[in-house]
């Protein structure tokens, strides 16, 4: 029974990482009509560049606030150079994010070596004890930086005038263009948003997983995955998503064995693709409608 | 019009072999062998506009297919060749089926996943796959009594099945099918108005294309006489898609200039270890923005404008 | 009696709410030479894409020589004999001309992949049966001396000529075109209906869609007229154009909106909007070819036309959101040729464009405010984030008046706006509008799929935001009440002004009917020369 616990706990931290990813990618896909297959790399981005501002000594805030701009610069420079020239044109849109994740590891590599490293957690190492299971108080930490996130973006999206401008220009960009706004504007938006998710997601989750710089490509897939489970929506659909995912695979690495995991995570992805295209909340229709 | 390429391309590789170099002839090797996926996968991605981030899955698969065929059944090499070809070939016209409801990002990460699950298999069914440790002991392919064991003797052997792969591809493509392809992947809802059934069609080419992989996997696998997974991960599914773009995708010949490419590309930035994924990714993003027909379209494109440049500079 | 070759007995299909088609049967004898023709909206391309099916109607079936095609594939209903084409002609522009026939013959001259892998379809390609046929077919749409072009240069016309082509080559026996004149010059569209004369001739039973009345009226043996789904009307040329439900289908109702006591008011010397010879294309394709008009200021100015006249791409292009080109584009006296959308509106220009595109998961207010986006993302980005006090007391303002306007809107402010009825989604798109500070206001199609009272209502503001000042520009397929409250119109025909004057005398003058309805090339010139010597 405790073993199911903490699987189930193991399930949640690693689900919550997978959900803020998965709306990093609905960011940019519900108004640039572009899958982001970089997003892992830009949690990797920030996670490496907090590494790196740390361990030169600056304390732990300042290197996090920072390793979060680096980001959204380095999503921002993606947007204008990369995804601007082919947008609308899917198979090279793909393409392209692939092979800008690809330069993102290579230069990761380059700056940072090949090397996994650790950034200390935010408040110490000392294991929690709660109802049979151990917590390490970073897995606190990711799920509520996570909770706050979501919510945040939810109220981001649902009460502030530019979040309700940024989901009209998804829902009809024709008519966002007569009342003056320019998807090239919120397609910039969307990758500082999306590029601010994926350094949080990767920062808070540094403590507990070693972060090198290839770890981003796992992350990304699994966080595509997130949204799909979830419905191609908004922040809770992409939680929910990545909750399911981060469960089952606990779960699975628990009671089967941990390399089938992946497996898993993937068939769910065929799964719902092929069974299920709306997710389990069904926004896909409605959003690309 | 185009009759000429094969017979330079047979002169090149006897060049090649003449010049008694073991790492030129393992180069065209290599190349060949991989020429063969690139050319399925352009089939597929390139004329038919059906994008695949899973088609290492078909590679491997017919790596492993060959080798474990071979293994458990005592056929000869040629045979498990053979077998697992027509395996892979079925499996691949199989996920078509399941695939093929799906477009554009949805496709690219389905097959993706069907990738990865591939993978997975390959490095968890320790009791099959040997695991990460591998596969060993594979002998090498043998015909009429001989032994193709070494670089030169399986150079003529690879290149045979390539360039035979390569008419084939040109065939299929210069065929009513392969009208039907290119304008599925210009117009999907256009082509089945006028009755093509583009479901089927898709399915057939991608059971081609999965042949063309499993092909020129179970060679490798006779070839190196050792599999592991490593090499059939989703960095190989994006390396070709590398040599399909910088080929300029629907472009039989673009591509296996792409592979050869890639290839020496790869060879000159040895020097730079792991940093050589940079300029790939570099490669990757410029050549799909600047040059949608291929790098040599768009580097020949280049150099005509700089020719008209100095022309009009040098004109009074 | 013959057995009728295509019968559809009480189709209907809804998407969500909207019943795009209700009860639609009738049936076409072999070699019949029919004509579909409704004003915008009705459902002719559903009902077209019901035949060929690429929809699977809710409802009734569809037999086609004697079998069951209700749901079949696009491809299995091709080989049972019924083919169709596109209303964009929709060409392979990779392929060359010839290559985008022998598409069309490529399934009955399926060839084996073992064959096609060894090179046997190469020479069914190069000099077979297949490329033999795609040359007669090509030769039937006098096409042929192009064979070997791409497809890409052609022009719009003789894309059309193409797919034509392309679904002859399928060897179907019925043809289903969906607009095949759409965009055509008139010698263009002499051509196709002789075309189009000559298939029928050969055996061919054709069902097509046009809006050019004297095109439908020399080809068409018989007219079926469909209008919001149902069919109204259906027998001969004649008959049917002297249907008053069709009149009124076309027409609108008169009386719908009382006219105007007033008389036509005093046109301000110095236009507010101003344009001269504007054309815009799509693709080779002429939706205008060199309009000018002007608008004054705090006039409004009716356009009209049948559909496919350009009246939507005039605005389009004035609003910045269509590519154009014209000698001069002036909105009090500021150049808007080459401005993008968003300059557009922040200038006070502000589409409401057909068919409304609202946000449809935000709620009403928040539709609203979006109004407001132009013109605080041009005082700066930070204005889209933050509202400053000015902004806060101007959007209460305008609320104010928008909710004085359409009492509606105020009730259901916080309802989505997508769970509206069709007539308050209209008000809330020109609310929506009305909420930038519009200086002029396009309409296009406000009463489009509407019952005539939301539409008197609707109109009754538009006239009391002229009386307050604003300039509006209206298109509406409604002619009599479009005519009826503009103090100016103009009349639309292929891209082209063919008349314009004062609303009461476009209005009085009957012919106009006849450049709707037709009757016949000469009538229509005569009809087109009457109206102008009346705007005289």
């Amino acid at each position: 029974m405790s073993d199911a616990l903490q699987f189930l706990i193991s399930g949640l931290v690693v689900g919550s990482i997978y959900g803020l990813i998965g709306v990093g990618f609905t960011c940019i896909y519900n108004v640039t009509g572009i899958v982001n297959f970089a997003q892992g790399d830009f949690a990797m981005v920030g996670a490496m560049s907090a590494i790196a501002i740390q361990s030169a000594g600056a304390p732990m805030w300042l290197a996090i606030i920072l390793a979060i701009l680096i980001t959204c610069v380095v999503a921002v420079l993606i947007e204008r150079s990369a995804v601007q020239p082919v947008r609308g044109d899917v198979m090279r849109g793909i393409i392209v994010t692939i092979g800008v994740g690809v330069v993102l590891q290579g230069v990761a590599a380059i700056i940072w070596g090949t090397d996994a490293q650790p950034l200390p957690a935010f408040s110490g190492e000392k294991l929690l004890h709660m109802f049979g299971a151990t917590v390490m108080p970073q897995s606190l930490w990711v799920l509520g930086t996570a909770a706050v996130a979501m919510v945040a973006l939810d109220l981001l999206f649902r009460r502030t005038y530019l979040g309700q401008m940024f989901r009209a220009c998804a829902m009809n960009p024709f008519a966002a263009r007569l009342v003056g706004m320019k998807v090239e504007t919120m397609s910039l938006v969307g990758f500082v948003m999306s590029g601010a998710l994926g350094a949080i997601a990767g920062i808070v989750v540094a403590p507990i997983a070693l972060t090198q710089y290839d770890t981003g490509l796992q992350l990304g897939i699994k966080g595509f995955v997130a949204c799909i489970v979830g419905g191609f929506g908004g922040p809770i659909g992409a939680a929910l998503g990545g909750i399911v995912l981060g469960v089952l695979e606990a779960f699975s690495a628990g009671y089967v064995s941990s390399g089938y995991k992946n497996a898993i995570a993937f068939a769910l992805l065929l799964g719902f693709l092929l069974f299920r295209p709306g997710g389990l909340l069904g926004e896909y229709e409605r959003v690309r409608a | 019009m185009t009759s000429w390429r094969i017979p330079a391309l047979i002169a090149l590789l006897v060049l090649c072999a003449a010049s008694r170099s073991g790492y030129l002839v393992s180069l065209l090797v290599v190349i060949g062998l991989q020429a063969l996926p690139a050319i399925g996968l352009a089939l597929i991605a390139g004329y038919t506009g059906q994008i695949s981030l899973g088609h290492a899955a078909f590679y491997g698969l017919g790596a492993y297919g060959a080798a474990l065929i071979g293994k458990w059944f005592g056929v000869p090499a040629w045979l498990d060749v053979i077998l697992a070809t027509s395996l892979v070939a079925v499996i691949a016209w199989a996920i078509g089926w399941l695939v093929f409801r799906l477009k554009g990002h949805y496709l690219a990460m389905a097959t993706l996943a069907f990738g990865i699950i591939v993978q997975v298999g390959f490095v968890e069914l320790h009791d099959v796959t040997g695991g990460p440790n591998g596969l060993t002991g594979i002998p090498p392919l043998a015909l009429f009594g001989y032994t193709l064991n070494g670089d030169f003797v399986f150079l003529p052997a690879v290149w045979v099945v390539t360039i035979i792969a390569i008419v084939c591809a040109e065939n299929l493509i210069a065929s009513p099918t392969g009208l039907a392809m290119r304008a599925i992947s210009e117009n999907e809802r256009v082509a089945g108005s006028v009755g093509n059934n583009v479901q089927s069609i898709k399915r057939l080419i991608m059971m081609v294309s999965g042949l063309c992989c499993a092909l020129g996997g179970s060679l490798y696998a006779h070839y190196v006489g050792y599999l592991s997974p490593g090499p059939f991960d989703v960095g190989f599914s994006v390396k070709l898609l590398l040599m399909v773009a910088i080929g300029g995708f629907a472009d039989v010949w673009g591509v296996l200039f792409g592979v050869i490419f890639i290839t020496l590309l790869g060879e000159l930035l040895k020097p730079l270890g792991a940093y050589d994924v940079v300029a790939y990714g570099v490669l990757l993003v410029v050549s799909v923005i600047y040059c949608p027909n291929g790098l040599l379209h768009g580097l020949s494109a280049l150099l005509g404008r700089g020719l008209r440049i100095v022309n009009v500079g040098r004109a009074p | 009696m013959t057995e009728p070759l295509l019968t559809v007995d009480g189709a209907s299909v809804r998407f969500g709410a909207f019943k795009a088609l209700t009860d639609v049967g009738f049936s076409i004898q072999p070699n019949e030479l029919v004509a579909l023709i409704g004003p915008n909206g009705a459902g002719k391309t559903t009902l077209l894409n019901v035949l060929s099916g690429e929809i699977t109607p809710q409802g009734g079936t569809v037999h086609f020589s004697g079998r069951n095609i209700t749901g079949n594939a696009p491809h299995r209903i091709v080989a049972d004999g019924l083919v169709r084409t596109f209303q964009a002609a929709e060409p392979f522009q990779r392929l060359t001309v010839r290559e985008n026939v022998m598409i069309g013959g490529v399934s009955h001259h399926q060839l084996g992949l073992l064959p096609s892998l060894l090179g046997r379809g190469r020479a069914l390609l190069d000099h077979g049966v297949l490329r033999a046929e795609a040359d007669q077919h090509l030769a039937t749409v006098r096409l042929a001396e192009l064979a070997g072009q791409p497809a890409s240069v052609l022009t719009a016309g003789q894309r059309r000529l193409l797919s034509i082509a392309r679904a002859l080559a399928s060897g179907a026996q019925m043809l289903v075109l969906d607009e095949p004149g759409a965009g055509l010059n008139d010698i263009e569209k002499r051509v196709l209906g002789d075309i189009i004369l000559a298939l029928s001739a050969s055996g061919k039973t054709i069902l097509f869609i046009d809006h050019d009345m004297p095109l439908v009226s020399r080809i068409a043996r018989r007219i079926l007229v469909l209008d919001q789904g149902r069919i109204i009307a259906d027998g001969e040329p004649a008959a049917v154009r002297s249907n008053p439900r069709v009149l009124e289908a076309y027409l609108g109702q008169r009386g719908v909106v009382p006219a105007r006591t007033a008389p036509s008011r005093a046109v301000a010397a110095k236009p507010l909007l101003d344009v001269s010879n504007l054309s815009v294309s799509y693709g080779g394709l002429a939706a205008l070819d060199g309009v000018s008009l002007g608008v004054g200021q705090g006039e409004i100015v009716a356009l009209v036309g049948a559909n496919g006249a350009g009246k939507s791409s005039l605005l389009r292009a004035i609003a910045g959101v269509e590519a154009s080109r014209a000698d001069r584009m002036t909105f009090d006296d500021v150049d808007l040729r080459g401005e993008s959308a968003d300059r557009a509106v922040a200038r006070g220009i502000n589409l409401v464009p057909e068919g409304r595109a609202l946000f449809s998961s935000l709620t009403v207010l928040q539709n609203l405010a979006a109004g407001r986006y132009a013109r605080r993302r041009a005082e700066g980005f930070r204005h889209v984030m933050w509202r400053s006090a000015t902004e806060r007391r101007i959007f209460a303002e305008r609320l104010e008046a928008v909710y004085q306007l359409f009492p509606v809107l105020k009730e259901r402010a916080g309802q989505l706006a997508g769970t509206l009825s069709g007539g308050q989604q209209q008000m809330l798109a020109i609310g929506r509008a009305l909420m930038g500070e519009p200086r002029l206001l396009m309409l296009d199609e406000p009463s489009l799929g509407l019952a005539p009272q939301v539409l008197a209502e609707i109109l009754r503001c538009v006239e009391r935001l002229r009386d307050d000042g604003l300039t509006i520009l209206l298109v509406e397929q409604n002619v009599s009440a479009a005519l009826g409250i503009a103090d100016r119109g103009y009349v639309l025909a292929n891209g082209r002004v063919a008349a314009q004057g004062s609303g009461r005398s476009l209005l009085e003058d009957t012919r106009i009917t006849e450049a709707y309805l037709g009757s016949g090339d000469r009538e229509l010139e005569r009809a087109a020369q009457g109206v102008r010597a009346v705007a005289v």
